[in-house]
């Protein structure tokens, strides 16, 4: 029992490992490719928005598949480790899917914030800071939460390449092996994971109802 | 030579030529009234002298300084028009107060973001640090307190730390006033500021504008609250079509009209108020 305990564990170290890396890189990058997407430089949005298709039109699992083995088979390059290679598919994933949110949450905002914040005599990123941010924010919490919540339990794709998540572990060391029972024990972890997540999000929901936007 | 002199302002949105030539003048201290029936160019024409919209042809004098001449445009940087662009205030229809900004931090974020602005370009040449932090102080004090004294001439100093969700909308319209007054700019523009708001709340609006109005103050006002414009204004015009049908003190336009737009314009209006 402690021994399973010990080993979901380390499996699930790299759960959290996919998961934190991949929201560290594809918060940000989502948000310069929703900038990109929205750009009034056609062939950036064109790219953008191609890309965004594309990634978002093809299975995740089949994206970690050719991170992890194209490199290989079509340059003959080494190839990445398969953790760093799940992380770098679900970068890509999840900023296209990131920067969908951002879009409509920055599109949303009316006309009428921008214009203030301009007779006010605020510069583009002053308005953006000062006035636009803490609105698109509130009103991407649930979205993102919902997108966030998803990653959690998408990191099990990764065992496709066989990276030691606690999936891949409860179902190669023990269900392979005819024990049942710590597959129920991984599920646990996602639980209490998602749970924590669930309450975050809900006091950043709260902390943000003083207004309405 | 007038205080704010417009020439020959043309704007067009693709094929539609929505100003087709305006010119006014106005002297300090003087109140504005521009009147006319939708889609004649009212908003459109403020949006220009804001640098909202950037006008096809015209040229723009402001107590001596040509803001913008289409006729020798020079490019300017985004700093340039921001600066052309403080001279004016515009209140919107819809207020657009900030929303996760209290009443008190609406007023105050604009000015104080300028005095940060000038406080870092202070940086590079002043060397006492502590002279500095002192004057950024008491320059950020008068602007607090510039601002509650706002506050308390649109009579809402006890909303000060009210969100603009807790407001209703004639509050809200006197905080954006007050907000527009921080920066202190030489003409405030108003486009409809009551056409949003229930019939009972005009007039506590209408109420604080009028306020306003002393030798210092200019303004220019677009509405349709004739009774109003009839009240507050020096001079009023009518536009129609993207031009200025007609134009004069309140009295000629109510009780002496010219043409026939404006006659049809007052008996509509007229009309409306008898149904
Ligand atoms: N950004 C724009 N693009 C295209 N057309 C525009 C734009 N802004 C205004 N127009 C057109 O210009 C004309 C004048 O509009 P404007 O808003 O200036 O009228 P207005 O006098 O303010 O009317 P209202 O009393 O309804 O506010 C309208 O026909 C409008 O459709
Ligand atoms: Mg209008």
């Amino acid at each position: 029992m402690w021994n399973i305990t010990l080993n979901l564990l380390s499996g699930f170290g790299v759960t959290c490992l996919i998961f934190i890396l991949t929201l560290v890189f594809a918060l940000p990058l989502g948000l310069l490719i929703a900038f990109g997407g929205m750009s009034s430089f056609k062939p950036l949005s064109y790219l953008i928005k191609t890309i965004v298709w594309v990634v978002r039109g093809t299975p995740l699992m089949l994206q970690v598949m050719v991170v992890f083995y194209a490199p290989a088979f079509l340059l003959g390059w080494s190839g990445l480790q398969c953790t760093a290679a799940t992380v770098v598919a679900f970068v890509i994933n999840y900023a296209c899917y990131f920067s969908e949110i951002y879009r409509g949450g920055i599109q949303s905002i009316t006309k009428g914030q921008y214009e203030a914040g301009q007779v006010l005599g605020m510069t583009k990123s002053q308005i953006f800071s000062k006035v636009v941010l803490l609105q698109v924010i509130k009103r991407i919490i649930a979205p993102m939460s919902n997108e966030i919540i998803t990653l959690v339990k998408d990191t099990s794709l990764a065992r496709v390449i066989a990276t030691e998540e606690i999936l891949f572990v409860a179902f190669n060391r023990y269900v392979s092996k005819g024990i049942i029972w710590p597959l129920f024990y991984s599920g646990a972890f996602y639980l209490l994971f998602v749970g924590i997540l669930t309450i975050i999000f809900n006091k950043l929901e709260k902390k943000l109802s003083y207004f309405k936007a | 030579m007038a205080y704010l002199e417009l020439k020959n302002i043309k704007k067009s949105f693709g094929k539609t030529e929505v100003l087709k030539g305006i010119d006014f003048s106005l002297n300090k201290g003087e109140v504005l009234t521009i009147i006319g029936s939708s889609g004649s160019g009212k908003t459109t024409l403020l949006r220009c002298i804001n640098f909202l919209e950037s006008p096809n042809d015209g040229s723009l004098v402001l107590d001596g300084e040509t803001l913008f001449d289409m006729q020798n445009p020079i490019k300017m940087t985004d700093k340039e028009i921001r600066e052309k662009r403080l001279n004016f205030g515009l209140v919107f229809q819809s207020f657009n107060l900030f929303p996760q900004y209290s009443v008190f931090k609406n007023l105050t974020l604009a000015p104080t973001l300028l005095l940060k602005e000038q406080l870092k370009k202070l940086k590079k040449t002043e060397k006492n640090k502590e002279k500095l932090k002192e004057w950024f102080n008491s320059e950020r004090e008068i602007i607090r307190k510039n601002c509650l004294k706002l506050l308390e001439k649109v009579g809402l100093e006890e909303k000060s730390y009210a969100y603009p969700c807790e407001l209703s909308g004639g509050q809200c319209q006197r905080v954006a006033i007050a907000r527009a007054l921080a920066l202190n700019p030489k003409i405030l523009c108003f486009d409809e500021p009551t056409s949003a708001l229930d019939p009972e709340l005009t007039g506590e609006v209408l109420k604080v504008i009028k306020s306003l109005k002393n030798k210092d103050t200019t303004m220019i006002i677009v509405t349709h609250e004739m009774d109003f414009a009839k009240k507050v204004s020096d001079k009023i015009i009518f536009m129609s079509n993207g031009v200025i049908a007609e134009e004069g003190a309140p009295k000629d336009i109510f009780e002496n009209p010219k043409t026939n737009e404006l006659k049809n314009f007052l008996s509509n209006l007229s009309n409306k108020d008898g149904e």
